[in-house]
């Protein structure tokens, strides 16, 4: 999910996490509304939020295996799950810290292994690259590419175009809570003649007030999504 | 698998989960346990120097001072302790939000929102009880433990931090926008100092039967007139039983209106 400041991204991502409710709308996961069934769309969901909402009064292990726990995984499972979610994300050092005492990206890939302790089916990673290192990044990125080749969708919102462009099997621009597009990278740049996405988005932008609302024609497998807010999408948008 | 036992086991998943979020508000609570400890002996040792000791010398030998103020001191060392947690909740809610997480989890919200309160009373409960052989200590032979009915003790110590830990989500759920101050001095400080701390509910009534009257709505009063009640004996204080089901009462409407303004005030599912 793309858009400026202020477009709805994290908005759109903390609804369809549940952690905000839709003023209107609703979300549907297998054909039905998640509000009907919200204990077991929340087991399949990770959600990552922007602003790391973590547990600071227990340290990085103990942390990773309530998150394990809650959603019901064997103490043989998380344990084993814990040992490789540290090692992918080189948390071996800090296993035993509080989160208060881990730097910024730390923070941000304990928050992302805590979001996937329990193999989510669908992963929504809200801005997951913001302020990290150009190897942090890249080493993220991977992850990304992994859990999408595993079966997982992942819904990620960003800024950054390159990173959309990499990683993307399709792109959503939004602007003041609506869908401007929605299509894979490809078609985009094919669509608006531009060699790279950027440049899609930028002229997106430029010409936003003659933009129309544009549906999708293509789906990811795990959700769809009806409008969330009054505003944002005037029909049905399968994601 | 049939309806109901696809139900039996989302109802068995749910409840692990409520399970486990309580055990882990406890491993941060074990980390402070010490700490907190400390902190309620200090408590519990200044005022029974003061009011066991001084101020009994002070007032003469009529009444045992010592263990009146013991009780309720034991009593409302669970009030101020999870009164800190607004606090904490507070600074979260303008800052990391960790909430958001616990709200994200597998389990009905007004579930997660509850399970916090109870670890709330439960931690709290941990600390108070722990003062009851300290106050022995202090007081010694001033201080009978075996007039205590333990039974109605244990009552009191549920029914109060039960009460204690959704006032005090209460408290969190009508702070938004109000100053911490304010509602401190308004409406702790009153409720705190009516409370029937330094006297009995009786010695109120003799003094001014209209305010004991009004005082009825303070919950603290039936906090420290049910300990009392159970710890120093029936006689001169409000019958035991009242004060355990009224307790329960403003536990069940702290916890409906809390939920209730919660949901709207932090937006979630």
């Amino acid at each position: 999910m793309l858009g400026v400041n202020g477009a709805g991204r994290t908005t759109l991502s903390s609804i369809i996490g549940t952690v905000k409710a839709a003023t209107s709308g609703d979300i549907l996961w297998n054909g039905r509304s998640v509000y009907s069934q919200l204990i077991e769309y929340r087991r399949i969901l990770g959600f990552c939020p922007q602003i790391p909402n973590l547990d600071l009064g227990i340290t990085v292990q103990q942390s990773l295996l309530f998150a394990g726990r809650f959603f019901c995984l064997s103490e043989r499972d998380v344990l084993q799950r814990r040992a490789e979610l540290i090692k992918e994300f080189g948390l071996e050092k800090y296993v035993d810290a509080l989160p208060s005492a881990l730097s910024g990206g730390y923070k941000q890939r304990f928050l992302i292994a805590r979001t996937l302790m329990h193999r989510p089916k669908l992963v929504i990673l809200d801005e997951p690259t913001v302020g990290l290192d150009p190897h942090i990044r890249q080493h993220l990125w991977e992850v990304i590419r992994r859990l999408r080749d595993g079966g997982v969708t992942v819904l990620l919102t960003t800024h950054y175009l390159d990173e959309a462009e990499i990683l993307s099997d399709r792109v959503c621009v939004l602007d003041a809570g609506k869908i401007l597009v929605l299509d894979t990278p490809e078609n985009l740049k094919r669509n608006y003649q531009k060699d790279k996405l950027e440049d899609v988005f930028l002229h997106l932008v430029a010409s936003l007030a003659e933009t129309t609302v544009t549906t999708a024609t293509t789906a990811i497998p795990a959700l769809s999504t009806t409008s969330a807010t009054p505003e944002m999408v005037e029909e049905e948008v399968v994601l | 698998m049939s309806v109901q036992s696809v139900q039996k086991k989302h109802n068995l998943s749910v409840l692990i989960t409520a399970g486990q979020l309580f055990r882990k508000e406890m491993s941060s609570f074990y980390k402070q346990l010490v700490s907190k400890l400390v902190d309620a002996v200090i408590n519990v040792s200044l005022m029974i120097i003061v009011f066991g000791y001084f101020i009994q010398q002070q007032i003469g030998s009529g009444n045992n001072f010592g263990p009146f103020i013991l009780i309720g001191t034991i009593a409302s060392l669970g009030f101020w302790d999870t009164l800190g947690k607004v606090g904490d909740m507070i600074t979260d809610f303008s800052g990391p939000r960790t909430i958001t997480y616990t709200l994200s989890l597998p389990m009905p919200s007004w579930l997660a929102l509850s399970v916090l309160a109870v670890s709330w009373a439960v931690t709290s409960l941990v600390i108070s009880c722990s003062m009851l052989p300290v106050g022995k200590l202090l007081l010694y032979n001033k201080f009978d433990l075996s007039i205590i009915s333990y039974w109605r003790l244990g009552i009191m110590f549920i029914c109060s931090h039960l009460f204690f830990g959704f006032f005090s989500l209460w408290l969190v759920s009508i702070l938004k926008g109000a100053n911490i101050t304010t509602v401190w001095l308004r409406v702790i400080n009153p409720l705190y100092t009516f409370g029937c701390f330094w006297y009995s509910w009786k010695t109120m009534g003799q003094i001014s039967p209209v305010l004991s009257s009004i005082n009825l709505i303070n919950p603290l009063v039936y906090v420290m007139e049910g300990f009392r009640a159970a710890t120093l004996g029936q006689e001169g204080y409000m019958p035991f039983w009242i004060c355990a089901v009224a307790l329960l009462g403003f536990t069940f409407l702290c916890a409906v209106d809390a939920i209730s303004r919660l949901r709207k005030q932090l937006d979630f599912v």
